[in-house]
């Protein structure tokens, strides 16, 4: 019984760890202050869903959740080149708004507010992975995958790049480096890997609606961002599996059922809290929060 | 730097072998194999916790009332918070203790279990859900559905009266399933729908869309809102812009007295459940104002009544899966705190509303 829940814990862990380090990768590494990464998220989410109903192979809506993504991640690139720092967040922010309206109101399309039920589980090659084991080892391969290629870029020549027009964009310019086509590009994989974690989570609770992708939802995200230490991929995991495992650890904490769950929330706030007091830049932080 | 690198990783470490340590422990702990349990994954934080809380207080109450007959039954309680992710997770973590039976509440969280349940052949009870649904084998609900609020005012209006309609509606899964309601009810009766508009959950000025309403002169104005703020917001507005309509609040807001205390309500239509109207549910009303110093709030009684329909039908035996469900299925009926409800072949069980009018701050039944 216990491995079931396990199970599904790490399942979600493998889904936050690709949204999170594909947010990593624009604002740790690029410096891309990006509030719009959960939208990324929900296109991905839907377009995943809506093919999958239209009877589309699971293959098919992983990818094209993927590909959508990235073209509005390129897409969203074009405005907000000469954006930096709090501008940045507040355009990326709006068009975070943009994509929940549109996912709440275009209701012919995404049913609006009362969701869309039944997304079918993954059936690849004929294998169904409709137990949660399958599952999980689906998740593990992509989100093993994500990480071999964002350290790969992180680490190539162009990761160099893109961390220096992170900490210096004019002479990063000067050098001839063109930094529109650089941050177009970092915007569009990260939001490639933003997309397909969204086709993984809708998938996996086969329910999904416009609320699942709010500003709200990317508090999780940032945090584990923050806490893993900004530009750290080894740090991003490790807050992954920290910020997902300590609320469920404190599920297992006997309070009385009058207080359970706003004591279990100032619980985890105030870990939150002890870990930036230690650890302000994160857990192995290479840069400032901005 | 590579000592406090090596420091965090044994505090990683530390951390995962404590929770490790906790989850083999409390696996270890299972409470008797002959009781009941109930999981209730209910919204406990956030800005739904009031449902989730007065739920809850439904159920200990109960509980309370089922021990002291000597009737034993455990409640583990799971807070959702109204997502979905969340209440998947707490459902996996209440699998762990064996649960028999799922109560969840509100539409999101609960539309996220139906496929596990019916996997896992888990009966869940759904409440404080309105929204439309398929029937799926498992899957119950305890709570008036989509039509229950629309018919409870279109079975007793004066049809000759109001010609002319204008319906605004929240636009969340609670609005549109009820907007769909009225739409149906108004074309059987042959009511005009002169103008139908939607507003956003938490909306504060409704001056525009009532604009709009005015111009299209309607003989009545029927409000779908999820949270009392929406349904005083547009009331308080329709009586500074002396829009000439009836009022007609398609949900159970202004049944709430304190709710109606707000703002001049005088002549205005709801909905409410008979436990609000007296006419059952008083002994409920009782024990629970006794416990909790309040007045029950009316999402009180579901919870209330949850945990009585399950120990009727187990009569304290311990049951599951598809035989506990057969077992609920073949009371037919249950007297609730509501008033006797059917149990449906299609897993609804739904209690009725009634049309009620505000007279001199009071609730008045409408009679055809």
């Amino acid at each position: 019984m216990i491995e079931a829940y396990l199970i599904h814990l790490l399942i979600l862990i493998g889904i936050y760890l690709i949204l999170a380090i594909s947010l990593q990768l624009a604002l740790g590494f690029n410096g891309l202050s990006n509030f719009g990464h959960i939208a990324f998220f929900g296109i991905g989410a839907y377009t995943s869903a809506l093919l999958a109903l239209s009877g589309w192979s699971f293959l098919i809506c992983f990818v094209s959740a993927g590909i959508l993504a990235m073209i509005f991640g390129f897409l969203l690139a074009i405005p907000t080149n000469k954006l930096k720092g709090d501008y940045l967040a507040l355009a990326t922010m709006g068009f975070s708004f943009v994509v929940y309206a549109v996912l709440l109101n275009w209701t012919e399309l995404t049913r609006g507010p009362l969701g869309i039920p039944g997304i079918p589980r993954p059936v690849l090659l004929g294998y169904s992975l409709s137990d949660n084991f399958s599952f999980l080892i689906l998740t593990a391969v992509i989100a093993l995958a994500s990480y071999f290629v964002i350290y790969r870029i992180t680490k190539s020549p162009f990761g160099k790049v893109i961390e220096s027009i992170r900490d210096d964009e004019l002479a990063s310019r000067i050098l001839g480096k063109n930094s529109f086509k650089t941050k177009s590009i970092i915007l569009g994989v990260s939001a490639f890997f933003a997309g397909i974690a969204g086709s993984l989570y809708a998938s996996y609770i086969t329910f999904i609606d416009p609320s699942s992708f709010t500003m709200m939802q990317l508090v999780p995200v940032l945090l584990i961002v923050i806490v893993g230490g900004l530009a750290s991929l080894p740090g991003t995991i490790m807050a992954t599996f920290i910020l997902m495992l300590v609320p469920e650890a404190l599920r297992f904490v006997g309070f009385p059922s009058s207080i359970i769950g706003p004591m279990r929330q100032i619980l985890y706030a105030l870990i939150l809290i002890i870990i930036l007091i230690y650890k302000p830049k994160g857990f192995y932080g290479k840069v400032e929060m901005v | 730097m590579i000592k406090s690198r090596n420091k965090l990783v044994w505090v990683l470490i530390a951390i995962l072998i404590l929770a490790g340590v906790i989850i083999y422990v409390n696996d270890q702990k299972q409470p008797k194999d002959d009781v009941i349990k109930i999981g209730a994954i209910l919204p406990l934080t956030g800005a739904t916790a009031q449902y989730g809380e007065s739920l809850r207080d439904g159920m200990e109450l109960a509980k309370e009332e089922l021990v002291k007959k000597g009737l034993n039954l455990e409640i583990y309680y799971e807070d959702s918070a109204g997502d979905p992710k969340q209440a998947v997770s707490a459902y996996q973590n209440l699998k762990l203790k064996d649960i028999d039976i799922i109560v969840s509440a509100l539409s999101r969280s609960s539309m996220a279990l139906v496929p596990i349940v019916n996997n896992d052949k888990i009966p869940l009870i759904m409440t404080v859900v309105s929204a439309k649904m398929e029937k799926t084998p498992y899957v119950l609900r305890f709570y008036p559905n989509d039509t229950g609020y629309a018919d409870a005012h279109f079975s007793v209006i004066n049809t000759t009266k109001y010609k002319k309609i204008s319906v605004l509606y929240v636009n969340d899964e609670f609005g549109i399933s009820l907007k769909d309601a009225i739409n149906q009810n108004a074309k059987e009766k042959g009511v005009q729908v002169v103008y139908e508009e939607d507003f956003e959950p938490g909306t504060k000025d409704y001056r525009t869309i009532l604009l709009k309403v005015k111009e299209t002169s309607p003989d009545a104005v029927m409000v779908v809102g999820a949270s009392p703020a929406e349904i005083i917001g547009p009331l308080k507005t329709m009586k500074e812009l002396e829009i000439n309509a009836d009022f007609f609040e398609i949900a159970t807001a202004l049944s709430i007295k304190s709710v109606r205390s707000q703002t001049d309500t005088e002549g205005a239509y709801t909905t409410a459940f008979p436990f609000v109207l007296n006419k059952s549910g008083n002994e409920f009303k009782e024990q629970y104002t006794k416990k909790y110093r309040e007045e029950p709030f009316f999402a009180a009684p579901f919870g209330y009544d949850i945990v009585n329909l399950i120990s009727e039908a187990t009569k304290g035996e311990k049951v599951s899966g598809e035989e506990l469900l057969n077992k609920i299925y073949a009371l037919k009926t249950f007297n609730s705190s509501n008033e006797i409800v059917e149990i449906k072949e299609n897993g609804e069980i739904n209690p009725a509303l009634y049309s009620v009018k505000i007279v001199n701050g009071e609730l008045e039944e409408v009679k055809v």
